[in-house]
């Protein structure tokens, strides 16, 4: 009996439980309900479409044909890798130091110090009556002569021509110069001393540096000469006047029994003056890319995405753009291997005339002589609401090859021989008269302290 | 006389145990409740609007044509991009013009770029403010993540394209997108439309 009422004891009618189903369905139900409304959401959709039609470049990149500049352009001329070579090499900062056409760039000058003095000088372009084959030759006349019993006599003539030296650390200055000298002598005369000298006489008219050599063992010849002009003599971008002449010191005698007066004649000619400079640090100015415009017209700028300098030594890099009418940016400016300027400002450039370029893309650098500088570049183009960009790559290199010595002229090589001229003044007038020499033009200096 | 065929009993109760069966078989209970839904149309919130540089001038003597359809809810772009890199900025913006609500946007690419056949070329679409920027690779179809657009502000949609220097330019590089905007992020927008 008590283990079936047990048993009853665990027996639940369906239709009590029905209460419970009914209310936990339907709490299910609502926690369904909420959490669908804690997720939901509204969504907008619009619609876009966008179709771009390309065309061909307006602007491409060129070769300027830059000495020390190896330019590969990509397809369609919108690329570039660009590699400059810095070098140490001497330069030739004197402007037609070879006369080879014209004696234009120089004039003379000279200054008497005692005793009387003819002074004339010369360009005679076909001088073959002195070295066949040669052009381009200038001749100092200086005629030396007193009017009393014993003379001493000292005059010098000279060239001159301004020179600016460059504005970055030099290495060595020289100054290479082709001559030939003759002197005669007409009476009782006689030559004491007789030199080719050479002067830098600063702004403020203070020689900073002189030299000469004796020519009286070495007459009638061609010669090289080369001077070593200290760089502690100059300062980097200050603009000097260089003399480079003769100078000559004798004895005149007059016979009171005579009239005839007692003289001595210089004749120095020179073939070629040429001052070079040779930068401290491998450098380069000049032009690493032309731009071209064929339509349209354009804002125009480069910037430095990336800057990597292999070396410890430093280097400055100086990159700016210009335009056909002269129009300059601001540049980007690379100082001790640090990026203070990362863009320049832009130019506008346009369709240029026929021969010509919308543009160029200008560096100026020094590096140290075993760093490379590497800078990824993005030119780039504007107008409106667009900009085209195209990478140039630009490297800066020391090339391993170093020019030694300052290139002297071809020219002046072939001058090894010694010619013999007529030692008669009458020669100076003989080529007057046939035409074939050229008066120069006369300048005002100071007084050469010899 | 006897006109159609017989109908006895017997059939009648054939049929009642098949509709009984059938009645197990798919029965269902329904419930209604009373509902119903009211739609308020609005002005759109959030809109294409023209940037600085709509209907600009693009290279070579060409227009960047930037078209908001009506409503500003529709957009369309035509460019003339060239080799390298050609960035139109600006073109237009989304605007919030709710000054009380901001918004989430996002982008779907749902036709991609037609670039697949050019090695290396790139079509990206660019949107910034002051404090962010998303880009979103428009070579590809897919959605990008949320963008909050503060009320009242607005984000400037920029493009660029990469053509590498040397292939063939198509006539021209089309692609679709969806502009997707939503009150929340808490849910991904629905997969098609």
């Amino acid at each position: 009996m008590n283990k079936r009422v047990t048993k009853r004891k665990f027996l639940v009618p369906l239709h009590r439980l029905l209460p419970y189903v009914i209310s936990s369905s339907l709490i299910a139900a609502l926690l369904l309900i909420m959490s669908t409304t804690v997720d939901s959401a509204t969504f907008v959709i619009y619609d876009a479409h966008s179709t771009a039609y390309p065309q061909p470049p307006p602007l491409v990149l060129l070769d300027p044909q830059s000495p020390n500049v190896n330019v590969v352009l990509g397809p369609n001329n919108t690329w570039a890798n660009v590699t400059v070579k810095a070098t140490t090499a001497y330069t030739e900062i004197t402007k037609n130091g070879g006369f080879d056409t014209s004696p234009n760039g120089w004039l003379y000058g000279y200054a008497v110090y005692s005793g009387n003095s003819v002074i004339a000088a010369y360009w005679n372009q076909t001088y073959s009556y002195l070295a066949p084959g040669a052009t381009g030759v200038v001749l100092l006349y200086m005629r030396l002569y007193g009017t009393g019993f014993f003379n001493r006599v000292n005059s010098s003539v000279y060239l001159v021509q301004n020179v600016t030296m460059p504005n970055t650390p030099l290495g060595s200055i020289e100054l290479n110069v082709t001559y030939f000298s003759n002197y005669t002598t007409a009476s009782i005369a006689s030559l004491t001393s007789y030199s080719v000298f050479a002067e830098l006489i600063a702004s403020n008219g203070s020689v900073v540096w002189g030299g000469s050599i004796t020519v009286t063992t070495t007459l009638n010849s061609w010669n090289n000469a080369t001077f070593t002009i200290p760089t502690t003599s100059v300062v980097p971008g200050e603009t000097y006047t260089l003399l480079v002449g003769a100078n000559a010191y004798g004895v005149t005698i007059n016979l009171p029994w005579s009239s005839y007066i007692s003289n001595i004649t210089v004749l120095q000619f020179f073939d070629s003056i040429r001052l070079y400079v040779k930068p401290l640090y491998p450098a380069f100015s000049g032009a690493i890319l032309a731009i071209n415009v064929t339509s349209g017209t354009y804002d125009v700028g480069v910037s430095v995405e990336s800057l990597n300098v292999v070396g410890a030594g430093s280097s400055n890099v100086t990159l700016y753009v210009a335009n056909l009418s002269g129009g300059v940016s601001s540049p980007i400016n690379v100082t001790s291997n640090t990026l203070v300027s990362g863009s320049t400002s832009s130019v506008i450039m346009t369709v240029p005339p026929p021969g010509y370029s919308s543009g160029l893309v200008h560096l100026s650098t020094a590096i140290y002589s075993t760093n490379i500088v590497n800078i990824l570049l993005k030119l780039r183009y504007s107008v409106g609401g667009v900009t085209v960009t195209y990478p140039v790559n630009l490297t800066i290199i020391d090339p391993p090859a170093k020019q030694a010595s300052p290139p002297h002229s071809a020219r002046s090589h072939q001058h090894g021989t010694t010619e013999h001229v007529n030692r008669d003044e009458g020669l100076i007038v003989r080529l007057l008269l046939s035409g074939k020499m050229q008066k120069l033009g006369l300048i005002r200096l100071q007084r050469w302290r010899g | 006389m006897q006109t159609g065929p017989s109908f006895g009993w017997k059939h009648a109760l054939a049929l009642l145990a098949i509709a009984a069966v059938a009645s197990v078989a798919f029965a269902s209970v329904f419930v209604y409740y009373p509902g119903s839904v009211t739609a308020y149309y609005q002005a759109p919130p959030v809109v294409w609007a023209a940037g600085d540089n709509t209907n600009a001038t693009d290279i070579g003597g060409q227009t960047i044509e930037v078209n908001v359809g009506p409503n500003a809810t529709e957009l369309t772009v035509s460019v003339h991009p060239t080799y390298e890199y050609t960035y139109y900025k600006n073109i237009t913006i989304i605007n919030n013009t709710d000054t009380a609500n901001g918004y989430y946007i996002a982008i779907r690419v749902t036709q991609a770029a037609n670039i697949s056949s050019i090695a290396g070329a790139e079509v990206k679409l660019i949107l910034s403010n002051a404090t962010s920027t998303e880009v979103i690779d428009l070579s590809v179809t897919g959605t990008s993540t949320w963008y909050y657009l503060p009320a009242g502000s607005h984000v400037n949609v920029d493009i660029e394209y990469y053509l590498p220097s040397g292939v063939k330019l198509p006539n021209s590089i089309v692609f679709s997108i969806q502009l997707i905007y939503s009150p929340t992020n808490t849910e991904a927008p629905p997969a098609t439309v």
